[in-house]
């Protein structure tokens, strides 16, 4: 096939993700989720197990290593067939916690230690890269056996300019759908879309292939039973070691590899799925191995000596004339290698950044928490990280010279991902397991894994040096790579397998035993271990009043977006019963938005940034009997103490807030009195005096021009006032009359901007507006509305205290309710003025005698309710803001 | 039942290994083969009769409050 034409295809496959991927994203972006999150895409995102080494490779480990190949896929179907066991928990705990990677879960369970979180990352990278490496070398191959059939078209170009083409897509690709945004489930729905739809066609091109090899050229089951028995893989000799070896490793790798727990976990959106996936996904790991064998020894056969049975999925069918059957392969294994790199990177770059590049730079500059912008700085290390990972695979493919076998490669990986299981099995099982135990167990199963497998795998002298390998280092003869303690003659994978698994789980059973855990290590061991038992009831590490809610909520909004921020916040006041954006800083809550925190840049660093605003997590009394207490009977009882006490203290801090606000307004009313009195009196008094004068006659002229004008302006105050008060009482009663027409948004707030001009005209005073998200039309009173507007940005121009006074006036559409964000750069309102701002009669200071009495605001407020939104004061904004929010089309009331 | 069920598996999976160890350690590549695949489909059907009995029972729980929170 010309390779031109190759090009095409795959490019088309590409844009056919994306389109895939976009749709998808938008479905989830509207709420209609949906088919998105079934038990079926969750089956199949899972098939990222099934690499370009299952695709291409397990038919070269068959005509190798005859039936050893189904050993990689035995061992996953144990672990989904026994879900109940390990899974389920792991995936608990995974939505309890806000999990968002393995190295995630291993920090959060061994007290948030960051450390731990690092040698998890680290691993992680090195395991991946020869995988990666892997998927890139099959790529690169499979297009070299297509290119070379035919000379016309393109010349072939050499495959390192393929290849990093190839990492380069694919990195974009990552980029582009795996850090769109920071979520706090740092679920990606576009991507897991793909990743199900590349499922399904190398599941058909392996079906096709391995259906058009049985009945197209053997004679069917029959046939190909019979030319196994007399091919050379005949002779292929179960070695014991190897078959359960591989069996263990294989299971452990689907739980432990980032990428698999990425989407076992991570993406998992309901414990249910896991049922459906525990028969479906060991049946597509058997569908998908099936035909392995037909093939193999189909393509020993037929295909010419020496050539490569890796590829035999491929080249059978191309030389055999079916271009078109060929080309499904070709697609069917880009699939396996595109989707696993994909998920690999996200997992890989989601550790890093969390891992390394957060701890790191709140290290640097740990005073720029509330500040700085994280929510970018995030992401954008994600990408870099991203970025990193792939280019870490091509730098591992161009060195390794890309010769070996694929299987060897994906069986080193493996083996170092399978360090994790101890830490992670004792972490989920026994509460004893410490920190301590499972770093020296990590560090030292890696440290054999790297030694003894890892570096030996550049081939001979490449970093090892052949004579190293035959006596070992200085001569030391134990201390072999691959005979460590003089035990000889082992296969080296059983070998490395063995002594790093026997040495990692010795050192982290004997290092939990000898060392004694933290306070909130053994908060976490319970929590994790009892995860079914204690539902809902997580640890509680923080003391009681030490953060400001606005600090956090200022966070938290770097990290999470304005909108998003906002609305936890607000719901979290309303489970307290308290009204507005803050709640109060409860242990409870600053827990949940620790976890909520933890979703989006991990369990370590959310822990260490709330520590910097609340203070040293401590472990209260209640949490050390969780721990320490076996008698269910008094937790409950207290339990059922603590729930009547909280609804108790809810009450009591309304009621609080209640009379608060009643004691303040009775004192505002009463001022309010005497101002009103004063008010009316003064012009009464003028209006009076000069009537007197006037009535007595014998003025000249212009005198009594003069004193009427007086007293029409006087009077006119005075209309004004209680024309005020009258628009208060008739919009309080909610009989007034709304007068419904369509009016640009864009043209009331222009209305507003120049109708509020002249108030206190000779001040220097900016608006910034974006024009064209103002542009829309809205069915509501515009008249009524305008006069909202007037009143913010004539307040604005008023009270803004600020040399330079700037207001930001930002407009938001979303799900039929507009928000437009009146932002000015004052001081703001202090925290505890502002439920009082909206009330009749309020007034911050006496100094500002320059508007009415104190009315405009709570005229807003009414005309809001008649409108059918609301207006409200935004905190933490570094300056008075306030947020109306309307709906897009007011419809009348019946 | 469920948490019995991979016990099984695995000892039927690695009972190949005692096979044909007399006799010249030559072996039946296919019959093994078939054999294999007859447990891996085995496993998979009880899996699929057992999930839908866990599924009703693991029910309960399956929604946890951290996540719907926000």
């Amino acid at each position: 096939m010309p390779f031109n034409l190759l090009v095409l295809a795959s490019l088309a496959y590409v844009i056919f993700l994306f389109l895939v991927a976009f749709a998808a994203e938008r479905r989830a972006e509207r709420g209609a989720v949906g088919w998105l999150r079934s038990p079926l895409i969750y089956t199949l995102s899972l098939s990222v197990y099934c690499t370009a080494w299952t695709f291409y490779g397990a038919v070269g480990y068959a005509a190798r290593s005859g039936l050893e190949y189904m050993t990689i896929y035995l061992g996953p179907t144990l672990v989904f067939v026994g879900w109940w066991w390990v899974l389920r928990k792991l995936v608990r705990i995974g939505r309890q916690q806000r999990v968002t990677s393995i190295a995630d879960l291993l920090s959060s369970r061994f007290g948030k230690s960051n450390l731990l979180g690092v040698i998890v990352t680290v691993i992680s990278v090195l395991a991946a890269t020869p995988y990666i490496a892997l998927q890139l070398q099959s790529v690169t191959l499979s297009f070299g056996v297509f290119a070379s059939a035919t000379p016309d078209g393109w010349a072939k170009p050499d495959s390192d300019v393929t290849s990093i083409w190839v990492a380069a897509g694919l990195a974009a690709f990552t980029i582009l759908f795996g850090t769109r945004n920071l979520d706090a489930n740092e679920q990606h729905t576009g991507v897991v879309t793909a990743i199900a739809v590349e499922a399904i066609v190398k599941l058909v091109a392996v079906l096709a292939v391995g259906c058009f090899v049985v009945w197209g050229l053997a004679d069917g089951p029959g046939d190909i039973l019979a030319r196994v028995d007399a091919s050379q893989m005949a002779e292929w000799h179960m070695q014991p070691s190897r078959w359960t070896g591989l069996i263990f490793l294989s299971a452990a790798a689907v739980i432990c590899l980032p990428r698999m727990f990425q989407v076992l976990v991570v993406e998992n959106s309901d414990e249910r799925h896991l049922a459906t996936a525990s028969w479906a996904f060991p049946l597509y790991l058997m569908a998908m191995s099936l035909f392995v064998v037909p093939i193999a020894v189909v393509g020993l056969e037929l295909m010419p000596e020496g050539s490569n049975p890796d590829l035999f999925v491929l080249t059978l069918p191309l030389s055999q004339g079916q271009g078109g059957l060929a080309m499904l392969a070709f697609l069917g294994g880009f699939s396996s290698a595109t989707s696993m790199v994909i998920i690999a990177a996200i997992a890989l770059a989601t550790m890093v950044s969390n891992h390394i590049v957060m701890p790191f730079w709140l290290r640097m500059r740990p005073a720029r928490v509330v500040s700085g912008d994280v929510r970018r700085l995030v992401l954008l290390s994600r990408r870099l990280s991203i970025g990193a990972v792939l280019a870490l695979g091509y730098a591992y493919f161009r060195l390794s010279g890309g010769s070996e076998a694929l299987a060897a490669i994906g069986l080193i990986s493996f083996v170092g991902v399978a360090q994790m299981l101890p830490a992670m099995i004792g972490g989920i099982f026994w509460r004893g397991a410490t920190r301590v135990g499972a770093a020296i167990g990590l560090t030292l199963g890696v440290s054999v894994w790297f030694y003894a497998l890892f570096l030996p795998s550049f081939g001979a002298d490449a970093v090892i040096s052949a004579r190293m390998m035959a006596e070992g280092p200085f001569g030391i003869s134990w201390l072999r790579p691959q005979a460590l303690f003089g035990v000889d003659g082992m296969d080296p994978l059983i070998h490395a397998l063995f002594w790093s698994m026997v040495l990692n789980t010795g050192a982290f059973c004997l290092g939990s035993i000898l060392s004694f855990p933290g306070p909130v290590e053994r908060v976490q061991g319970a929590a994790f271990v009892n995860v079914f038992d204690a539902e809902g009831t997580g640890p509680r590490g923080w003391s009681r009043g030490q953060a400001d809610a606005e600090d956090l909520l200022v966070m938290t909004q770097r990290i999470l977006g304005d909108d998003d921020s906002l609305g936890f916040f607000e719901a979290q006041a309303r489970a307290q019963g308290k009204a507005g954006y803050l709640p109060d800083p409860t242990p409870d809550f600053i827990d949940r938005l620790e976890r909520l925190l933890a979703g989006s840049v991990g369990a370590a660093t959310a822990h260490a940034m709330i520590s910097q605003l609340a203070g040293r997590a401590a472990v209260s009394v209640e949490d050390l009997m969780a721990v320490a207490n076996e008698a269910a009977q008094i937790m409950e009882y207290s339990a059922r103490l603590e729930e009547q006490q909280g609804e108790l203290t809810r009450t009591a801090r309304q009621l609080r807030d209640a009379n608060e606000k009643l004691t303040q307004l009775s004192v505002q009313k009463d001022a309010f009195l005497s101002q009103i009195s004063h008010e009316l009196r003064t012009p009464m008094t003028s209006i009076r005096a000069f009537s007197e004068i006037l009535t007595e006659g014998d003025l000249p002229a212009e005198m009594v021009a003069k004193y009427g004008g007086v007293i029409h302006a006087e009077a006119k105050r005075l209309t004004r006032l209680l024309d005020d008060l009258l628009d208060l009482s008739v919009l309080e009663n909610g009989s007034v009359q709304l007068n419904l027409d369509l009016t640009n948004l864009r043209d009331m707030i222009d209305r507003a901007v120049a109708a509020s001009s002249h108030t206190r005209p000779e001040r220097a005073f900016t608006i910034h507006r974006d024009l064209t998200s103002e542009d829309m039309f809205l069915r509501t009173d515009s008249d009524r509305l305008t006069q909202v507007f007037i009143n913010l940005i004539s307040n604005a121009r008023k009270y803004c205290t600020a040399d330079a006074a700037e207001l930001r006036i930002v407009v938001r559409h979303k799900a039929g309710r507009v928000t437009v964000d009146f932002i000015d750069n004052g001081t703001g309102i202090p925290k505890d003025k502002q439920d009082l701002i909206f009330e009749k009669f309020a007034r911050l200071t006496d100094q500002t005698r320059a508007g009415g009495a104190g009315l405009g605001l709570a005229i807003c407020r009414e005309v809001m309710a008649n409108l059918g939104g609301k207006i409200g004061y935004l905190p933490g904004q570094w300056g008075a803001a306030f947020r109306v929010t309307l709906p897009l089309r007011l419809e009348k009331a019946a | 039942m469920a948490r019995f069920l991979p016990v099984l598996g695995t000892f039927l999976m690695i009972l190949p290994m005692l096979w044909g160890e007399d006799d010249s350690d030559i072996r039946n590549t296919a019959s093994d083969g078939i054999y294999l695949l007859i447990i891996w489909i085995g496993l998979i059907g009880v899996a699929a009769l057992l999930s839908r009995g866990l599924r009703a029972q693991g029910d309960e729980g399956a929604r946890d409050p951290g996540r719907e929170d926000r």
